[in-house]
């Protein structure tokens, strides 16, 4: 690279470098949410049901590469199973249900879209007959990102769900 | 690579360890006469220490802290000039980690280690925002180098419970 390249990757760093004024109103506009982004804005959630269990089994190729599944509490499972996986499209103020297989629903609604792009989610896992188990999970994402919510007991094991944010 | 780019990253190079003083006494004197013949390995030269100096004028005009930003950046910069002296990326590094490292050194509250360069780009984990677990146990945390945060319940549900009954058939 060049060194005029270099300096006017710099100077264009320091002219457009925002001031503390402009930036915080940039901090405060990811803050919130986009007050005038249309309705139809939307996320699509997908979740994976996996199993854990203390069988001796090859992994499952299906759930691809997750690192975590060998570590901390995970790795008490000797292997995992993919149950199922699902793509939830989610709007503003609609929500969605997954009923899992020990009986538990899950629900998860968009509550909004930020400025930056990420979504925050809100998702319970809970048996209408039975005392609340998870009433509230909120958590902003981005898409391609993703969190795991484990620990469900399930036929001598777990269950794993795996929540990615597609877009 | 081809010859006139190893050439002139060679030259990069020297002028690099030149600015930061990494020549021995005879080392810099050689190079000194490099630059006595060389017009255009001076006007580099000049370049680059004007780079450095118009970050330090900068700096010393915004906030005394920042200062101490503008020497690990410069820093590296430098070192990730010397990785790939020819490849485009340093001035989109170079750019991400001024338009994000200069404005956090004029909010952050604190000041601590500079903000790594090129990590603006690296995509960080969903965050947990909120909780409510009832009477269930729940942790948070992520495990080894992933930054995907695990939400883990401890469920008091026995198996025999947990599986729905199976419809019969008949």
């Amino acid at each position: 690279m060049s060194r005029s390249v270099f300096v006017l990757a710099l100077g264009a760093a320091l002219l457009f470098a925002p001031s503390p004024a402009a930036a915080k109103t940039k901090a405060d506009a990811a803050a919130k949410p986009s007050a005038d982004a249309p309705e139809k804005l939307e996320t699509v959630v997908e979740v994976s049901v996996l199993h854990g269990t203390h069988e001796e089994r090859d992994a499952d190729p299906r759930i691809g590469n997750m690192p975590e599944l060998r570590e901390g509490p995970f790795a008490k499972y000797a292997s995992y199973q993919l149950l199922s996986r699902v793509r939830l499209p989610l709007s503003r103020g609609g929500k969605r249900q997954l009923k899992l297989p020990n009986g538990r629903l899950l629900e998860a609604r968009l509550e909004e879209i930020l400025a930056d792009g990420s979504s925050r989610l809100v998702a319970s896992i809970n048996r209408p007959d039975a005392k609340d188990f998870l009433p509230l999970l909120e958590v902003k994402a981005r898409p391609g990102q993703a969190f795991i919510v484990a620990g469900q007991s399930y036929k001598h094991g777990i269950l794993v769900l795996v929540f990615k944010v597609l877009r | 690579m081809c010859g006139s780019q190893k050439r002139v990253t060679i030259a990069t190079e020297l002028l690099l360890r030149f600015v930061d003083g990494e020549m021995s006494t005879e080392e810099a004197e050689k190079f000194r006469a490099r630059l006595a013949e060389s017009p255009a390995l001076r006007r580099e030269l000049q370049e680059m220490r004007r780079v450095g100096g118009l970050v330090r004028l900068w700096a010393s005009g915004v906030e005394p802290r920042a200062h101490d930003l503008v020497e690990p950046t410069l820093l590296r910069v430098r070192q990730a000039e010397r990785r790939s002296a020819f490849t485009g990326s340093l001035s989109y590094a170079l750019a991400a980690a001024l338009a994000v490292l200069l404005p956090w050194s004029q909010h952050a509250p604190e000041p601590s280690a500079p903000a790594p360069v090129a990590r603006g780009v690296t995509p960080a984990g969903a965050a947990i925002e909120r909780i409510e677990a009832g009477d269930t146990q729940a942790q948070v945390f992520v495990l080894g180098t992933s930054s995907t945060p695990v939400v883990w319940l401890a469920d008091d549900m026995q198996d025999g419970d947990a599986d729905p009954p199976e419809q019969d058939p008949g």
